[in-house]
């Protein structure tokens, strides 16, 4: 039997099909836009510092991304315990060992500054199977300390959250 | 010779399986060693030798045992017309379809995810490609066998039941791909252009869902156009399955979209009373709602659409198969909503409950705005569902239609269900409460046995009503008017002629006939066969 792909295909029918081209080129269009006009990386910022570090961690840039972390355990932020110091070698085994095929989306929900230290935290989106959602949903808090005249993320830095 | 197609064509389906995972593995492995990609396997000697073993031992089982059958089939017409061979085309058709939509999915993901900088593994493309070449290969021969079987011998009976199943479960899962795909996609289009100054990475939700979307496009497309084309589509009109599948994907949109609307009501309800975060939405509240308004666009237009193709599929039957559909469609609705309102009405009495309850215990609650916005949420979306859905008194031809009769008694089951197991709860706890369990002093009882009064009320008014209805039902159900004159057969040679039909009152109009040949045993037992409160007299 021969299947004419676009034969005698009926309105309904066309009607999905150009519902569903123009979603798609719409999703691509935002999402490119997006992209596109993102501002120039700072580091000045914790919010920026924060992106910066989440876009290569998301490229796979373990060298660019180490430059945001602070090394020093002795700037953990107060209250919290000392951590072990993470080398670069381990970093850039952890981004590299850590990478999922489709990385997830990750939006800011809220930054609190006070005096040398901030705390900015991330909900971090994947595609799930849920048929309600569409996504499951996580959220990391990530805390910098003033490092000069920028900041540095001084807390556990979670990469393989992020990829 | 059942046991000899039992034979070839489970052997035939055993090593076609072994051949496509020997191959779809054997080239991944190559694929990923020449793109110096990170294999899936730590040791690649070990795979080359497990895959390779795997293809050098199915192919030659699959060549031989294919060619005998096709052999067997070019004989007879029996053995190319045999249920067990389209068994077999049918589960590698279905295999190979699902494996190849998978694979098909991931590669349109990952090729998104690099156009848009989301995803920069080009190995993942190459393997989802070369699954796609084989599996597409073995289902093209396969569709084509099917094909010419079809041509040469025809389809019916079994054959085209297992036709049916193959083609409206893949019709039915590409359209699963396509709705979820499409309000994944809106979903994430509305969080980044609501939210977009707070999206530090897009990620790559809009692929993946955009991937699943197109995948389902394409399954639900060409599965759709197949069985719309002469013969299948003269062939499945009336059939069972494709009525079964669309009602199914109905009920889905209908169900999803109520919830998709409550959800959104929900949220604008509760910001109007001042609940910063309804649900624990922790998030802008825009961004909430990109949830809900993808799932009433999405679900409420594929509601409209699936009741659109109902109404074609019927208009091509007769008269009575239409309405069977229409009041399906129209039952259907009327429970969900039902559905809807009754846990919205259980709800709203739950939460009215506790706070006063709790008040009088001198601990009052702190929450109940966000519940009582969710609760009347599901009163507002499903009270105007069901009362234009749902018609108490309808005309005759409605009043004992299957559908009703389905709606009434699985409302009735719920009911009673709901208030046996929330009366075993009231009394639980009123036992609880006279004997003085370790909880009663602190009131928990009471605040329990209110909330299971609650369920108790609601189901019990659900209940009693749809019984008043049965009872009303079986009360207006026309009784057979006695005939007075029934013409006698006549002996002899005008034994042969049959009397003209004489109409009655009953429902559907009374009808006398005249049997010959046969005892009035044998009669009996041929009439016994009649619906439900039909009623029959003879007389010798």
């Amino acid at each position: 039997m021969r299947v004419r792909p676009l034969g005698n295909i009926d309105r309904s029918s066309w009607l999905v099909l150009v519902g569903a081209a123009i979603l798609a080129v719409v999703g691509m269009g935002t999402t490119f836009v997006v992209r596109t006009t993102w501002p120039a990386a700072d580091t000045v910022t914790p919010t920026g510092v924060v992106a910066t570090y989440v876009r290569a961690i998301q490229r796979g840039d373990a060298a660019q991304a180490w430059l945001y972390l602070a090394h020093d355990a002795t700037q953990t932020p107060p209250g919290e315990p000392p951590r072990s110091v993470l080398s670069q070698a381990d970093f850039r085994n952890q981004v590299q060992s850590s990478r999922q095929p489709t990385s997830p989306r990750v939006r800011i929900l809220s930054v609190s500054q006070s005096g040398d230290t901030a705390t900015v935290t991330l909900e971090v989106s994947r595609a799930s199977g849920d048929p309600l959602t569409g996504a499951t949903t996580q959220q990391v808090a990530l805390s910098l300390v003033r490092v000069g005249v920028g900041w540095q993320i001084a807390s556990d830095p979670f990469p393989w959250q992020f990829q | 010779m059942i046991q000899r197609r039992l034979y070839i064509y489970i052997v035939a389906a055993a090593s076609i399986a072994m051949v496509l995972i020997g191959l779809i593995n054997l080239g991944s492995t190559a694929l990923n060693q020449l793109l110096n990609a990170t294999p899936p396997y730590s040791n690649v000697r070990d795979a080359y030798a497990g895959f390779g073993a795997v293809i050098l031992v199915g192919l030659p089982v699959w060549g031989v045992h294919w060619w005998l059958a096709q052999r067997f089939a070019a004989r007879t017409t029996d053995e190319r017309a045999s249920a067990i061979r389209r068994l077999y085309l049918y589960v590698v058709l279905a295999a190979t379809g699902i494996a190849l939509a998978v694979y098909l999915r991931r590669l349109i993901e990952d090729a998104t995810g690099v156009l848009l900088a989301s995803s920069s593994d080009g190995a993942s493309i190459t393997r989802a490609l070369w699954a796609i070449l084989v599996l597409a290969a073995f289902w093209l021969y396969h569709f084509r066998t099917g094909a010419l079987d079809r041509t040469r011998v025809g389809e019916s009976g079994v054959s085209a039941t297992l036709r049916r199943w193959y083609a409206y479960g893949l019709l039915f899962l590409g359209l699963a791909f396509l709705l979820f795909g499409a309000r994944n996609l809106l979903q994430q289009i509305w969080v980044l252009l609501v939210d977009r100054g707070q999206v530090i990475a897009p990620g790559g939700l809009v692929p993946t869902a955009q991937a699943t979307m197109l995948t389902g496009l394409l399954i639900w497309g060409f599965h759709s156009q197949w069985t719309a084309r002469s013969p299948i589509v003269e062939d499945d009109q009336r059939s069972t399955l494709r009525a079964v599948q669309r009602f199914l994907a109905l009920t889905g949109c209908v169900a999803l979209g109520l919830f998709g609307a409550s959800q959104l009501l929900y949220y604008i309800l509760a910001r109007l009373l001042g609940i910063e975060h309804p649900g624990g939405v922790t998030t802008n509240i825009l961004v909430a709602l990109a949830s809900p308004v993808a799932t009433v666009i999405i679900f409420g237009l594929a509601w409209l659409w699936m009741q659109r193709q109902l109404a074609a599929d019927a208009d091509a039957t007769e008269a009575s198969r239409q309405a069977g559909v229409r009041h399906l469609y129209t039952h259907l609705v009327a429970f969900l909503a039902l559905g809807t309102l009754a846990i919205g009405s259980a709800g709203l009495l739950w939460t009215l409950s506790d706070q006063i309850v709790n008040s009088l215990l001198a601990h009052p609650l702190n929450d109940w705005r966000d519940k009582v916005s969710l609760f009347v949420t599901l009163v507002v979306v499903g009270a105007p569902m069901w009362f234009t859905h749902w018609r108490q008194s309808p005309d005759l031809a409605e009043r004992y239609t299957l559908s009703r009769r389905l709606y009434l008694y699985a409302t009735l089951l719920g009911s009673v269900l709901a208030a046996l197991i929330s009366g075993a709860i009231f009394v639980y706890r009123l036992l609880a409460l006279l004997l003085g369990t370790s909880d009663a002093a602190g009131g928990a009882p009471v605040v329990d046995m209110g909330r299971a009064m609650s369920v108790i009320l609601v189901a019990a008014a659900i209940g009693l009503y749809h019984w008043r209805v049965l009872r009303a039902d079986s009360a207006a159900r026309p009784a057979i008017t006695p005939i007075a004159a029934v013409p006698s057969p006549v002996s002899g040679e005008g034994a042969r002629q049959i009397p003209s039909p004489v109409y009655g009152g009953g429902q559907g109009g009374g009808v006398v006939i005249t049997i010959t040949g046969a005892t009035q045993e044998q009669i009996r037992q041929a009439l016994s066969k009649l619906p439900d409160g039909a009623d029959y007299t003879i007389r010798p």
